[in-house]
């Protein structure tokens, strides 16, 4: 905050003087610098009532042997790091939900493209298969899993019943290791290229018509070369904004495994979120979780700035 | 370089008629102006021409061959946008290649490494790269080439805008309002360099714009539209003496060209409020009509003469080079103004709210039928009044210096 322009101005003004009543106020510098603090500190307040302080918390704790309900507290220095470094199941977690980011994040975005460019240049109901792609977005996704369990049912999902009309094996999506991962991933992309879509139609929509139209006068008219030439490079900076948060997104999958599956079968739907609340909140190791949440959220960190470095030389900005 | 006509073309979108049987045709290397109020429906004519717009009936010509239904590509033809369109990722020289990649390489040519793989690719490109260096020079933009267009000037890009345009040396040019996002200074030098440059290169041109000044200063011929339809079409001196319509004649020159109520009684033609004979016909029309006359043709002094009329200043502008008088006709409220063009050192002469008289020049009347058409009638189409008013002071319209006050 910068509270000098403002309180410069007040102090050109003659020292106060005491009021008719006698009263003595506050030097102006003084109030507009309060008034200036005034706005800023609800969001100070905030920021480090529930971002900053847990987050330094979680860091102390990870230094620290405290179970959940103990009184007791030690600190046991990189003990949890240096358990991290050998245990088992972080480590099946971290690989399975970096597959599974893989999955959901580049056929989200495509998916996502897709949808938006098909929308925009339908002529009619644009408006209808706006809303019906961004429902799944605005449902709640437990709720949405489970009718995804249903639908998938190894006996009763209708899934399965299409399969078998089609003379095709039932499959046991959600409890096959094979297939959990795919399956999950798959229900997050339903999910989120609704949201993508319509992050994509606002990218779309800043394109202007004259820009086509050049295109097509410089002799790139085919649907193809119109999307090279004019859409794709003129969606770049929304592009990097919806390949970063859907990596954040799929990086920090909970619900749909948390509700179907439970990290099985035998931790092959096992990803990071869940690791840290089962050892957290299930097992009470909060030490030893908070250490895998330092390094998850480090991980992210880096993944993001990475990210924002690579895609942003490629990107024009206007 | 192609000689274009336009046959009956009509459009519209939904129930708006937008164009209404527009014909018009455009000589080999002509500049041709299409000058109209906004919405009138030119630069949907523009697109047209180009391939952008489809129309509903009608033909467009282009050297001999119907163009319509082809896309743009296959029309051989360039458009300068009012936005510059250039595209925002790709450095100056590359948007200036595009046009040139894309018809002069097959898709397979255009794939990233082609260029090492392929000595035809290689050659290409290299051909193309000399076109560009080219057509940069020619704008005089050569040392921007490697800039991005969010890093130019207005100007700049406009520059490159015009470039980007010559350089696979279309059929014909579309300009449309190239130079409504420049400063007035700019835009006044850039009216001159595309002259120029149109005049070089000898490439048909047809320019859109609503602006009186581009279409009178750059044009060989301007075409005025109003209304969807071309209500004349003709050189700027042809269209400022003898508009063909009312629309035509008020939407050229500033000030406006005066108009006033008139009628037609028994070969004599009045000013309706005042009843002030204007001119004598041996035409048997009579009626109602519209008189119309130019500021400069408005003359004002401080003598009565017979058959002058009273007038009232109301306002005065000094514009330096010259001074717009405006004045109410009859009494306290005046129910008619008009305005007068003068020599600035005649505004001394006149004392702010001073009543004169008023009486137009020879020759400087336009008369228009109800429907808003000009009038041709044969006889004597003068101003009795300032035929007498003027025999003994003025009988030239260059001279300049003028006994008591007078118009240019």
């Amino acid at each position: 905050m910068n509270a000098r322009s403002p309180s410069s101005l007040a102090s050109e003004r003659p020292s106060p003087a005491p009021s008719a009543a006698g009263v003595l106020k506050a030097p102006p510098h003084l109030a507009s610098t309060f008034i200036g603090w005034s706005f800023v500190l609800p969001f100070l307040v905030a920021l480090s009532m529930f971002v900053l302080a847990p987050t330094a918390a979680v860091i102390a704790i990870s230094f620290t042997d405290w179970q959940l309900g103990r009184d007791t507290i030690s600190f046991v220095g990189l003990e949890n790091y240096r358990a991290l470094l050998t245990a088992r199941v972080p480590r099946i977690s971290a690989a399975n939900t970096i597959i599974y980011a893989l999955m959901v994040t580049p056929l989200s975005v495509i998916l996502g493209l897709w949808l938006a460019i098909l929308i925009e240049s339908s002529p009619m109901g644009r408006a209808f298969f706006r809303s019906a792609c961004f429902l799944p977005v605005v449902s709640t996704t437990v709720a949405m899993a489970i009718v995804w369990e249903f639908l998938l049912h190894p006996t009763l999902g209708p899934v399965n019943s299409a399969l078998l009309l089609f003379g095709l094996p039932a499959q046991r999506f959600l409890s096959d290791a094979a297939l959990v991962l795919p399956t999950l991933a798959f229900i997050a992309i339903w999910e989120n290229a609704g949201y993508t879509m319509v992050l994509f139609v606002a990218g779309l929509k800043s394109i202007s018509a004259e820009l086509y139209d050049a295109a097509a006068v410089d002799g790139a008219d085919r649907p193809w070369e119109r999307f090279w030439t004019v859409t794709f490079p003129l969606l770049g900076p929304t592009m990097v904004f919806v390949v970063i948060i859907m990596l954040l997104r799929s990086f920090r999958v909970f619900e749909t495994v948390a509700t179907l599956t439970g990290g099985g079968p035998r931790r092959a739907s096992e990803v990071m979120l869940y690791t840290i609340y089962q050892e957290g909140f299930q097992f009470f190791q909060i030490g030893y979780a908070s250490a895998i949440t330092v390094v998850f959220v480090a991980f992210l960190l880096l993944l993001t700035l990475v990210n924002f470095r690579l895609m942003d030389r490629s990107v024009h900005y206007k | 370089m192609a000689h274009i006509q336009i046959q009956d073309l009509n459009k519209s979108f939904g129930d708006t008629s937008v164009l209404r049987g527009i014909d018009l045709s455009i000589h080999e290397g002509e500049f041709l102006a299409i000058l109209g109020p906004s919405g009138c429906g030119k630069s949907t004519l523009l697109r047209i021409i180009a391939g952008l717009e489809t129309h509903d009936s009608g033909h467009v010509r282009m050297g001999g061959s119907i163009m319509d239904g082809l896309a743009p590509k296959a029309r051989d033809v360039a458009v300068v946008f009012q936005s510059y369109a250039l595209y925002p990722h790709m450095t100056v020289a590359q948007n200036l290649a595009l046009p040139l990649v894309m018809r002069e390489t097959t898709r397979v040519q255009r794939l990233p490494f082609m260029g090492h793989i392929s000595s035809v690719v290689k050659r290409k490109r290299v051909d193309i790269q000399s076109a560009v260096e080219r057509a940069a020079a020619q704008v005089r933009i050569a040392e921007l080439l490697d800039r991005k267009p969010a890093q130019l000037s207005g100007g700049q890009r406009q520059r490159v805008a015009l470039a980007r345009a010559l350089i696979r040396k279309p059929k014909l040019f579309l300009l449309d309002e190239p130079l409504s996002n420049l400063d007035a200074t700019l835009r006044a030098s850039t009216r001159t360099e595309i002259v120029q440059l149109q005049k070089r290169l000898g490439t048909t041109a047809i320019y859109v714009t609503h602006d009186q000044t581009e279409a009178m200063t750059m044009a060989d011929r301007i075409a005025i539209m109003i209304d969807g339809r071309v209500a004349q079409v003709g050189t700027a001196r042809e269209i400022y003496d003898r508009p063909k319509d009312v629309h035509a004649a008020l939407f050229v020159g500033t000030p406006k060209m005066n108009l006033f109520d008139g009628r037609i009684d028994g070969g004599v033609v009045r000013l309706a409020k005042t009843g002030m004979v204007l001119a004598h016909t041996a035409d048997a029309i009579d009626g109602p009509i519209r008189v119309g006359i130019r500021p400069e043709h408005v003359v004002l002094k401080t003598e009565f003469d017979e058959g002058a009329i009273p007038v009232v200043e109301t306002h005065r502008e000094f514009l330096g080079s010259e001074a717009l008088i405006h004045f109410g006709i009859g009494g306290g409220a005046p129910d008619i103004s008009g305005v007068a063009r003068l020599d600035p050192d005649a505004l001394d002469k006149l004392a702010p709210g001073q009543t004169v008289s008023a009486c137009f020049r020879p020759g400087g009347l336009h008369l228009f039928d109800q429907s808003g058409l000009r009038l041709e009638l044969s006889g004597e189409n003068l101003s009795p009044a300032a035929t007498t008013a003027l025999s003994d002071k003025e009988t030239a319209l260059d001279e300049r210096p003028i006994p008591i006050i007078a118009g240019i």
